[in-house]
């Protein structure tokens, strides 16, 4: 079942912005988010995955051995920093708002002034 | 608009997305068939060139090394922009976090609870330290580790002790610790430009494959990114957490 990672990304990928669409709390639209964004991980290392292959770490392996593609693996990482500042940022914004106007549904708030 | 209504566009959309989104998924190369150049390339060249056995940090530091330099930077800017955000407002007041049981008695923390902490302190500290200097040998690196050390310092406030966190992210040593570490990731690129050589250029040894000193600049620039990693996430739990303990909306008079 070779599609079987690529249709588990736009599950996740799927659910996380049905999460955004009808979330009632920043916090929980926060978190939908990370999943989102966590289909982007999924996706990556699937691009790169070789049958069989090991981690790409040549350490006391076969000369012969498979090695899956670390270049996406290094794309993952940079990937999962931006996530975390992102998410770390809204719950800031989320915070500050719930402080203004007192509540946490995105709906609810009336617009900001800048 | 009522909340049903407003779903039905949304739905639509999604499926036409989800359809769209997996034509194009499935022609990529079936999973598993990876036929990329890169990889092969990297993984061939990095260990004449470069002494080194582990792709991914090679990459991060060595082949993408500027991209790495800039990443950094996002977490920096993310972070300044976090306390920024987090700091006090001008309609606030800051106190110390003050026992309000009365005459209750403190809520003292479960002894469990305290003495895993105190367990697990020093074990995460020096599992941080040793997956930070590693990073060019085994999975993990100044990122990964950076995040482990600033978890060890969550013990510190699961056990109840967040008057030591507070009063440890209250004096400037965390974030000259944040500023060195992204200051250090600079100047170890730029000392290669006095001798003509291209930004971020290995002027040290190599050393053997496989030793903890190996890999030229690799390990010293995983310290840089582990030490602005940790600062940063400890300053960002410790923001957070001051807006619950310490920072109090003023009373009107």
């Amino acid at each position: 079942m070779t599609v079987l990672p690529y249709l588990i990304v736009i599950e996740l990928l799927l659910v996380g912005l049905y999460g955004i669409a009808t979330s009632r709390n920043t916090i929980h639209l926060v978190s939908c988010l990370f999943v989102a964004q966590s289909s982007t991980y999924l996706l990556l290392l699937s691009v790169g995955y070789l049958r069989g292959g090991t981690a790409p770490i040549t350490d006391e392996i076969p000369a012969n051995a498979r090695m899956v593609d670390p270049v996406v693996q290094a794309l993952t990482l940079t990937d999962i920093v931006v996530g975390a500042t992102v998410s770390a940022l809204l719950l800031a914004f989320a915070l500050q708002r719930h402080k203004l106007t007192g509540t946490l549904d995105p709906r609810k708030e009336p617009p900001q002034r800048g | 608009m009522s909340s049903k209504l407003r779903h039905f566009p949304f739905v639509l959309g999604t499926l036409v997305f989800a359809g769209f989104l997996l034509r194009a998924l499935c022609a990529l190369p079936p999973f598993g068939e990876y036929r990329g150049a890169y990889g092969p390339a990297i993984l061939s060249t990095m260990e004449p060139l470069r002494h080194a056995q582990q792709a991914v940090a090679s990459i991060t530091f060595d082949y993408r090394g500027f991209d790495t330099l800039g990443e950094e930077f996002i977490l920096f800017a993310a972070v300044a922009g976090g306390l920024l955000l987090l700091r006090r407002q001008e309609s606030e007041a800051a106190h110390d976090p003050v026992d309000q049981s009365g005459d209750r008695g403190g809520i003292e923390p479960a002894p469990a609870v305290l003495g895993l902490g105190v367990l697990m302190f020093p074990f995460t500290l020096l599992l941080g330290i040793y997956v930070v200097l590693h990073g060019h040998l085994t999975p993990g690196g100044g990122f990964q580790g950076g995040v482990l050390l600033a978890t060890a310092f969550y013990y510190v406030y699961l056990s109840g002790e967040y008057h030591d966190l507070l009063g440890m992210s209250r004096g400037h040593i965390v974030s000259h610790l944040e500023a060195a570490g992204a200051a250090g990731y600079v100047i170890i690129g730029l000392l290669a430009l006095p001798a003509g050589l291209h930004y971020l250029h290995n002027l040290l040894p190599l050393g053997d494959k496989g030793n903890l000193l190996s890999a030229g600049t690799l390990p010293l620039l995983n310290i840089t990114v582990g030490t602005e990693v940790a600062s940063a996430f400890l300053l960002l739990i410790a923001a957070f957490l001051r807006q619950v303990l310490v920072i109090r909306r003023e009373k009107k008079p």
